[in-house]
């Protein structure tokens, strides 16, 4: 990570320390100039110490560090600047930006899901991109893209990744249990659940069928949402009340569960996995089936490379209900915050960023979907085995509802589910009281 | 330095005057004492009154205007099922977690307190749990207990003591045991080092006397070891109760408080309730609540304890 | 220093010996779990079931996390952290813990109380507002604003042990030196502490380690890398969408072994703390 040198770093401990100390008097206005405004020259000190950026990021997991290193070192280089990089775990980010946007110390370039713009547009904490996001620039993104970063009329954010989900298939697995593994049928969720009956009941394979999500963790939600989008029922109407409990939600969720309870062709224990658990569990050759992203495939292939993983897979979209096919969709942006001193640096940054040979890159070497027209109409990702079905996917694509309480939906409906899964409620019974706390929710 | 009773029995008759006489005296215990109060003041003396203030508001995370509720908060929670299901919860998981790390606590240091060869081989090895992020010791221990790849079904299975995989942590029932036992390998280490500090300072002519009168092991253990050990052991478990209560990382990592609720304590609901939904105000109030039983419980457990004839 | 009683001094040997030995293995099975997958490849960590025995063991983990992390500077920055830790936090709770121990003085019981409450918040929910306070005192982005919450944390617990210690030893010791015409500072440091090392000992363990494992104050009141301590670098490696598990637990393991080599460093003192425990009778 680039911090070159002592003093450099130095330099950005003291920053808001240094404005303090050049205004009028000591702790008054260091405490006051937290909440301060775009002062933008308030950050170069006397001695001609260079300028800072701060640039918060969530989850750079082991394949995209070099990524961020690399060209993070290349801004401070090409800008003459310093990078100050933090990247927080997902488990942690929100309440991490809660906190510095609270105490005056936000930082200054965030990237985070999209879906998080509405609450911090509730704290004004953002500011609008619209400045930005306007012309050529707005142009390079596909319009169903860019409205995931709209809000309330205005740009608050910049989208940087995309990702949405396929089914993928152990033809290994397949082939032992007798299924087609070249050509399986696996059109519908019925047709998924003959194929997962069928290897439950084959003598050759004694791997689980079926990975399902059903710990207490908000993936758990994303995974059950295809099923229930699917079935027909929907999460909130055009007015935003929640609909959670129609009777196509309770086939959808009855479907889900019985999966475990009634036909028992998933992993044991469903209640304790969560979606990474039966990705890795798939990633690892221990699983049947899986709904993933990108990256799972990605993951193999660099296991495989690595003699770790001898398996073939298949990947396919994921399976349609009775109303159709979706798959979740989810927008990562790159947003300011209000709080900035430096925002002619966060829009270089993001600028450079946006240079369109670092957006393939980035999408490559992360496995999420390219944002803008330029680089997903590339060769590599609509001929590549891996990232094509991905591709196609994107005409089932659908995203999650824009709510500032969407936290606490999400986290309701995960306990609908686990009551389901646990064979405490009904489906039916579990949706009508998430559906009386929702709209009690709702309401506030 | 004088006792407040010798003082009062010669001091002036005005009460000013005898204040003032009385910190003459005592001037120096009260400067030992200072900055350790003045230092906790400053930094979570705010924090918790803040705590206190935000609980009688409504403060979603999502806005940054909070209105004034007066107590509604308090009443949401004293009305709703989730309190008490809490309640019962966090109880449990903090008479089993501490029950055991005392007891497991105290076998080591017994054990541990002699001469023995290889000591400060095991002393050693024995901190290891200690020493590794909480965090990432209930990652693994997930990973024990996982129904599929862990080693705990591995095994079981291995010995016949089971026919099929059981997920411990996917299980309403059994989750919280699950938790609790790495609750109780992260903690027994502390317990061991302290009981072990306190058993050093046994004088060694108490168990002589005692085995000139022909004691059983046992009884050393009852009428030596025990009493001597008691104002360690009180300290040890109300601090441990304290800490049990309060603790975060390991339920949060190993299953979330799931499933469907069930291994979540209070403090788990706190986390859920105010940054996980975005409910501050709601989630201080619950904060308010785990810090009045806790309170009580120190109380209590105090009166219980000098009542014995100690003196605090 | 010998444990007399009835039973015969081989059987007496082989029940510790069994019992130690037994624990141990408790202790160590999760750690070995733990080790032995930093030894496996990522597959093989999720496989089913579980290989004991790595298949195929493998000490690239640990090549990867010495080159391409911090973790020496992770180290060393845990040692600060923990060090400053420990002398704020005893500096501060030995005269305390001494006051409450040799004098009975109004608002004693308070005190205590009071100091306990510290305790009685969840550190997540006090977090809040103790970041408005280091952001007013302009620490944040300091490694005091990680060592001044640890020692606030550990405090309750070391005024209190310490408190319990210091009650025991007899007043008759510092009487003598009081006639003498030694100062309160030197009746502590000359005669209550060495009486009190493995209490101290224990005190200093528990500041310690209490430093070294905390990731939250780390995560909220640091941002710049160069600044993070062992879990805070561990969990820097937590992906979004993936996570290389293997290189946590390797750098997990890497942080443990300068503990355990200070740990047998310092065991020594608590056997010389035992000798002046029995000498003080």
């Amino acid at each position: 990570m680039p911090h070159d040198t002592d003093e450099s770093s130095e330099n950005s401990i003291d920053r808001r320390q240094l404005l303090g100390a050049l205004g009028a008097g000591g702790l008054v206005t260091i405490a006051g100039c937290g909440g301060g405004g775009n002062n933008s020259d308030g950050t170069t000190s006397g001695d001609g110490d260079k300028e800072t950026v701060q640039f918060l990021t969530m989850g750079v997991g082991d394949n995209i560090k070099s990524f961020f290193e690399e060209n993070n070192t290349a801004f401070e280089e090409e800008y003459g600047v310093n990078l100050e990089f933090t990247s927080v775990t997902w488990g942690n980010a929100q309440s991490t930006v809660n906190n510095r946007v609270e105490g005056g110390k936000a930082p200054d370039v965030a990237r985070w899901p999209a879906r998080w713009i509405p609450q911090m547009v509730g704290k004004d904490a953002l500011e609008p991109l619209d400045d930005l996001m306007q012309g050529d620039f707005l142009d390079r993104f596909p319009s169903g893209i860019s409205d995931g970063v709209r809000y309330q009329d205005h740009y608050y954010g910049v989208p940087w990744a995309a990702s949405n989900k396929c089914l993928y298939y152990n033809k290994d697995v397949f082939e032992k249990a007798g299924l087609d593994p070249e050509n399986p049928s696996l059109d519908s969720w019925e047709d998924m659940l003959a194929a997962a009956k069928q290897i439950k009941t084959s003598d050759n394979v004694s791997t689980p069928a079926l990975g399902l999500a059903g710990a207490d963790a908000i993936e758990t939600a994303s995974q059950y949402y295809h099923y229930h989008w699917s079935y027909g029922a929907d999460l909130v109407d055009d007015d935003n009340n929640p609909v959670v409990n129609t009777s196509e939600a309770a086939d959808a969720l009855d479907f889900y569960a019985g999966l475990s309870t009634e036909y028992g062709v998933t992993q044991s224990s469903p209640l304790s996995s969560t979606r990474q658990d039966i990705r890795q569990l798939f990633e690892a050759g221990e699983i049947g089936m899986v709904i993933g992203h990108v990256y799972t495939g990605l993951n193999i292939e660099s296991a495989k490379e690595k003699d770790e993983a001898d398996f073939n897979y298949g990947i396919v979209q994921v399976p349609k209900g009775p109303a159709g096919r979706y798959s979740l969709f989810t927008i990562d942006s790159v947003t300011v915050f209000s709080q900035t001193e430096v925002k002619d640096l966060a829009y270089d940054l993001i600028k450079f960023y946006f240079d369109e040979e670092r957006r393939f890159q980035y999408s490559k070497q992360k496995g999420f979907l390219p944002v803008t027209k330029a680089v997903s109409e590339r060769d590599y990702f609509t001929e590549s085995g891996n990232w094509a079905p991905f591709v196609e996917a994107s005409q089932y694509a659908r995203a999650r509802p824009k709510l500032k309480q969407f936290g606490q939906f999400n986290n309701r409906m995960v306990q609908a589910i686990q009551e389901t899964l646990a064979g405490q409620k009904s489906a039916q019974a579990a949706l009508d009281s998430a559906q009386a706390d929702l709209e009690e929710l709702m309401s506030e | 330095m004088g006792l407040t009773e010798d003082y009062s029995e010669r001091g002036p008759d005005t009460r000013s005057g005898q204040a003032i006489a009385y910190l003459q005296e005592n001037y120096r215990t009260y400067a030992l004492i200072a900055p350790v109060a003045l230092f906790l003041l400053a930094v979570v003396g705010y924090p918790i009154l803040q705590t206190f203030r935000l609980s009688l508001y409504e403060a979603p995370a999502s806005s940054s205007i909070k209105t004034f509720v007066g107590l509604q908060n308090y009443a949401q929670i004293f009305t709703s099922d989730i309190f008490y299901q809490l309640l019962w919860q966090t109880g449990r998981w903090i008479v089993v977690a501490v029950a055991l790390k005392t007891i497991l606590g105290l076998l080591i240091a017994l054990h541990l307190k002699g001469n023995i060869k290889g000591r400060k081989f095991f002393r050693t090895a024995f901190l290891i749990p200690w020493g590794i992020p909480y965090a990432i010791s209930a990652v693994v221990f997930r990973w024990i207990e996982h129904p599929q790849y862990g080693y705990l079904n591995s095994i079981l299975l291995k010995l016949g003591l089971i026919h099929e995989r059981i997920g411990i942590l996917g299980s309403p029932d059994i989750a919280w045991l699950g938790v609790v036992v790495a609750d109780v390998w992260i903690g027994m280490p502390f317990m061991a080092i302290i009981f072990l500090a306190g058993l050093q300072s046994i004088p060694e002519q108490l168990y002589e006397a005692a085995a000139v009168d022909g004691a059983e092991k046992w009884s050393q253990f009852r009428y030596i070891t025990l009493p001597q050990l008691k104002d360690v052991l009180f300290i040890a478990t109300l601090l441990s109760t304290i800490w049990t209560f309060v603790s975060f990382d390991v339920i949060w990592t190993m299953t979330g408080g799931g499933p469907v609720n069930t291994t979540a304590t209070l403090v788990i609901w706190i986390y859920k309730t105010a940054f996980d939904q975005g409910n501050l105000g709601l989630g201080a109030a619950y904060s308010v609540i785990g810090f009045f039983i806790l309170a009580v419980f120190a109380i209590i457990y105090l009166r219980v304890y000098t009542s014995g004839g100690e003196e605090l | 220093m010998t444990m007399a009683g009835h039973e015969p001094s081989t059987l007496r040997r082989v029940r510790i010996y069994g019992v130690l030995i037994g624990l141990l293995g408790l202790v160590m099975l999760p750690f070995y779990t733990m080790f032995a997958s930093t030894l496996k490849p990522q597959s093989e960590i999720f496989s089913s079931p579980a290989t004991l025995i790595p298949a195929d063991p493998t000490i690239g983990a640990y090549l990867s996390v010495w080159t391409q992390t911090d973790v020496l500077i992770w180290v060393g920055n845990s040692f600060l952290i923990s060090l400053g830790t420990v002398a704020i936090a005893l500096v501060l709770a030995i005269p305390a813990a001494y006051a409450c121990a040799r004098n009975d003085f109004v608002g004693k019981r308070a005190f205590l109380l009071a100091v306990l409450v510290v305790q009685m918040f969840a550190p997540v929910v006090l977090i809040v507002g103790m970041f408005d306070v280091f952001v007013a005192l302009n620490l944040y982005n300091s490694y005091l604003a990680v060592i001044i919450p640890a020692a606030a944390f550990t405090l309750p617990f070391n005024v209190w042990m310490l408190y319990g210690y210091f009650k025991t030893i007899p007043i008759e010791l510092e009487e003598s030196a009081r006639i003498d015409g030694a100062s309160m500072l030197q009746i502590l440091t000359k005669i209550i502490l060495p009486l009190t090392k493995p209490a101290l000992v224990a005190s200093v363990t528990y500041t310690f380690l209490y430093a070294w494992n905390r990731l939250l104050f780390v995560l909220t009141f640091l941002t710049e890398e160069s600044k993070y301590n062992v879990p805070r670098g561990v969990f820097s490696m937590v992906g979004a969408l993936q996570t290389d598990w293997r290189m946590m637990l390797t750098a997990s393991v890497i942080g443990i072994i300068p503990l355990l080599i200070l740990f047998a460093v310092l065991e020594e003192y608590i056997v010389s703390g035992m000798t002046a425990g029995a000498v003080k009778d």
